[in-house]
């Protein structure tokens, strides 16, 4: 029961985390499909597997926080790479502010000093 | 030992449970997420130093299950299109049925007038009923893949490339396997996956 409990929780968590963190990826650079879902998954813990991140993506991508375009790869098929949009950016910024303090926050209680 | 056919199989059979899994979401939402897949398992196998079943395995694995995927893919669909695109397809399903009993009835009233009609009639449903024939799948391996596209596309299939590298001799760019395999029976109008060396070459 209070294992269940905890991993409805930790999977709703992930789920509204997981975005930010593909939107933290791609502040510095843009990158393709399979880097971004190998990169997530790499990270262990995050997704169930690479597959699942692309809904994920073409969701982020749908709401406008990403978009995309085709390059030519050195090798394989073309790759279809995402990139930042400012709205993109903006909602990196907001929650990245917003996690810090939620963060913080019940760091501070779990440890049980005064917020 | 596991041929480098054998191994574009294993993609194929993959991508066939995916398919079936994504059912449930809009045609397109389908089409794109198999697209994004297809092409992250081309750009993973590129990057395998040997192309052996275990490592294929591993890259599937990695990917996940279709139903996982399937799962993720509906908690993430919020656009209201899905209702309508399947009322759209009861309403093609219902313009077809009426279109037949009105043929049927036609047909029935001219039988009942006349026995020359009878050809005629019966030509008509016969042209509503081919819509779903099965026919043989052209054997399309080595061709170029604007070559297979025709070719398939005249009979009727629609056609899904895989780019895939491991081994074989045909030239880039063309087509090294297919599934369903050519001479086995398949519907009109389903999807034949073609197994294709980039045009870029492999390293």
């Amino acid at each position: 029961m209070i294992a269940k409990r905890s991993s409805n929780l930790m999977s709703q968590m992930r789920r509204g985390a997981i975005e930010y963190c593909v939107l933290a990826l791609l502040r510095d650079r843009d990158m393709y499909g399979f880097e971004l879902t190998r990169a997530l998954s790499t990270a262990g813990g995050l997704v169930a597997s690479e597959g699942t991140v692309y809904p994920l993506l073409a969701r982020i991508r749908q709401d406008g926080l990403v978009e995309t375009f085709w390059e030519a790869s050195p090798q394989g098929p073309p790759r279809r790479y995402y990139r930042l949009t400012n709205d993109g950016r903006l909602a990196l910024e907001t929650f990245r502010d917003q996690w810090r303090q939620f963060r913080d926050t019940v760091d501070a209680i779990m440890k049980g000093s005064d917020v | 030992m596991t041929t480098n056919e054998d191994l574009d199989q294993i993609v194929n059979q993959y991508l066939t449970r995916l398919e079936t899994a994504l059912a449930d979401l809009p045609p397109e939402r389908r089409r794109q997420l198999i697209e994004s897949i297809t092409d992250h398992i081309s750009e993973a196998r590129v990057t395998l130093a040997v192309a052996s079943e275990v490592a294929l395995r591993d890259i599937l694995d990695r990917v996940g299950q279709p139903g996982d995927i399937a799962a993720a893919a509906l908690a993430d669909e919020v656009t209201p299109e899905h209702p309508q695109a399947t009322g759209s397809r009861r309403g093609i399903a219902t313009g077809v049925a009426i279109v037949i009993v009105i043929l049927i009835v036609l047909g029935t009233f001219l039988v009942s007038r006349s026995n020359t009609s009878v050809p005629t009639t019966t030509a008509t449903v016969t042209t509503i009923t081919t819509t779903s024939v099965s026919i043989p799948v052209p054997n399309v391996i080595g061709e170029t893949l604007g070559t297979a596209e025709s070719v398939l596309e005249r009979d009727l299939f629609k056609v899904s490339v895989v780019f895939s590298c491991s081994g074989s001799g045909v030239p880039v760019g063309s087509v090294k396997s297919q599934g369903p395999a050519a001479g086995s029976s398949a519907a009109q109008g389903s999807q034949v996956r073609l197994f294709v060396t980039p045009v870029k070459g492999c390293p």
